[in-house]
């Protein structure tokens, strides 16, 4: 999409504007239809159901000394878990993930690497591999995903389809790898930091006054 | 993100999600403590019981029980409950094996030590859980390690590596925590494989301070002793042809100077195989007060078996504290044996004496003795349960 061109909702005819070059999709604020260059209807989005995640569009932080504001995400609902992909944008207008569930976050670039079959297949939980020259991550988890569903606007996620196994892994200095991963194939990876609420520093989230 | 319940009504624990919807019913129902929907705040944190599990292990047999708890903000944490001793378990994103050697590593400055590694199974379930905890359990290998008060918790199945850290938590602040009294919960039974030994300082602060106190009080004797002048103010020898009719020798008049100090008076006699006994009388000329000890020595060598042997000793002590300074004489009634036939005395003023010094140091010892005993007993009991413990 182009950033800070008008795009008209094809159901409610509202316009929305897009905030990012790498946008690849927006929800119509009013009535949650998607609205892409592409065809529209290959996204087919359940609802963002109502879960207790503190985050919001509007939501903002601080990483790496950049501001950043959340303004869309992408909600992967796994089997035994869930995770939202909040799209968040600096303040020099790139993108980032910022991926949140049960409380464990971490701030992942918007580029996306690959890693061929034969390395996918030894990706495990509980298992070291190397990636690259330098980067040795321990599996730690691995989660089919069942539904997917977004609001807002949405960055550049390669595989915006179920199916795929996300596996998470990481290395002991805080390197988080975020693998999309579909039998038989290459898959997709980025890489971030976790992190914390605190040095976040986060302004404008739910407030969840019964937990205080 | 509720994906695994149970019915309020029949007690069936079912799955949401479109790719299991399995049921799976418990033989029993389990009191909780804890009831769902109940708020507690632990370390600054409201938490709300979500759910409820008794598991069981696999291979011993005993069962214990853990509250699923959740806060908005940092998602799900446990307390688990056994024998009345609790922990607040929540996850952590490290992965502290990197620092493993054998069976122990270290963790934040604290040695863990396995303590147990379990296969379990969950035999009743009661509330909302954000996984299926039915499958997971019975899928996945515990290791834990414990550095009381803390725990971490290694969970491993063919998906998922988990890590957790667990701290333990008293009756007191769990029942300030959710405003439940303490009454209600399970009694405590025996030491918690976490309970810490409740004291505020280590075993090395302990010992350290246990030697600079030692050595204050040894530097401090040095230096009261270094004024001691270790005067001898009368010594001499008797024989008993000059034993009078009255069987007693009078000594000459001896002064001691100063104020209230210590008197020492040795005794020596040339004995083989033979004793030697007296009585004495210190008498203080100037105001008659009269010291009265006795003194009996006996000393006996052989040889015998190849072996020389001896026991006793050919000399005696007596010390009396705190004689006042004045002019003095002794009274000494001796028994001779048919052997011995003479003995020496030598009366010192004012002797250095370690005694106090050794009294107060032991003083210092007994406690920290006595605490590493207990807390090695204490140790070895917290262990007992253990198929690793560092004591077998």
């Amino acid at each position: 999409m182009i950033r800070n061109q008008l795009y008209s909702c094809p159901s409610c005819q509202l316009s929305c504007i897009a905030r990012s070059d790498e946008t690849i999709l927006l929800t119509c604020r009013h009535c949650g239809t998607v609205i892409s260059d592409n065809n529209a209807k290959k996204y087919s989005p359940a609802p963002v159901p109502e879960d207790w995640s503190f985050i919001q569009i509007g939501t903002k932080g601080i990483f790496n000394n950049k501001d950043f504001v959340v303004i869309g995400r992408i909600r992967f609902q796994l089997r035994n878990d869930y995770k939202n992909c909040w799209t968040i944008i600096y303040n020099d207008n790139q993108l980032g993930w910022l991926i949140e569930s049960m409380g464990s976050l971490a701030i992942f670039e918007t580029k996306t690497y690959s890693l061929s079959v034969e390395h996918t297949s030894k990706l495990k939980a509980n298992v070291v591999i190397k990636i690259g020259k330098d980067i040795k991550v321990t599996g730690e988890y691995v989660e089919k995903c069942e539904t997917l569903s977004y609001e807002g606007e949405v960055g550049p996620w390669k595989d915006l389809s179920t199916g795929f196994f996300m596996i998470q892994a990481s290395s002991n200095n805080g390197t988080v790898l975020m693998f999309t991963v579909r039998p038989q194939q290459d898959s997709l990876y980025i890489v971030g930091k976790k992190t914390d609420l605190q040095q976040l520093k986060l302004e404008n989230s739910i407030e969840w006054n019964e937990w205080k | 993100m509720t994906l695994a319940m149970t019915c309020p009504n029949c007690h069936i624990y079912y799955r949401r999600g479109n790719w299991n919807k399995d049921i799976t019913k418990f033989e029993n129902t389990y009191p909780q403590a804890l009831p769902l929907g109940a708020k507690g705040k632990i370390d600054g944190t409201v938490y709300e019981v979500m759910g409820f599990l008794v598991k069981k292990e696999k291979r011993y047999k005993y069962t214990w029980r853990e509250y699923m708890l959740f806060n908005p903000y940092l998602g799900y944490a446990f307390l688990s409950e056994y024998d009345g001793h609790w922990n607040f378990i929540w996850p952590i994103e490290d992965n502290p094996k990197e620092h493993r050697v054998d069976n122990s590593f270290v963790y934040e400055h604290e040695t863990y030590q396995l303590f147990q590694k379990y296969n379990a199974e969950v035999i009743y379930a009661n509330g909302e859980f954000f996984f299926d905890v039915v499958d997971l359990t019975d899928s996945t290998l515990t290791e834990e390690y414990i550095a009381p008060p803390f725990l971490l918790g290694r969970e491993v199945n063919e998906d998922s590596l988990l890590w957790f850290k667990g701290e333990y938590i008293t009756e007191k602040e769990l029942s300030e925590a959710f405003d439940i009294p303490a009454k209600n919960f399970p009694q405590k039974r025996g030491l918690g494989y976490t309970e810490p030994v409740s004291t505020s300082f280590s075993d090395q602060s302990l010992i350290i301070v246990g030697i600079l106190l030692c050595l204050f009080v040894i530097l401090s004797q040095l230096f009261l002793s270094s004024f001691d002048k270790n005067t001898v103010v009368y010594q001499d020898t008797f024989s008993a042809d000059k034993l009078t009719s009255q069987k007693v020798f009078i000594t000459p008049s001896f002064t001691l100077e100063g104020s209230s100090k210590n008197l020492d008076i040795e005794t020596y006699a040339p004995l083989s195989n033979d004793w030697f006994y007296a009585e004495f009388t210190l008498i203080n000329e100037d105001d008659g007060t009269e010291y009265n000890f006795t003194k009996e020595i006996e000393y006996y060598s052989g040889y015998e078996g190849g072996e020389s042997w001896s026991e006793g000793s050919m000399f005696g002590e007596a010390l009396l504290s705190k004689i006042p300074g004045g002019h003095y004489h002794i009274n000494i009634y001796p028994e001779f044996s048919t052997l011995n036939h003479e003995f020496s005395i030598k009366v010192t003023r004012d002797l250095p004496t370690y005694t106090n010094m050794w009294v107060v140091i032991l003083c210092i010892i007994i406690y920290p003795a006595v605490y590493l005993v207990h807390k090695r007993y204490r140790e070895q009991a917290r262990w007992s349960e253990s198929d690793y413990s560092p004591y077998d």
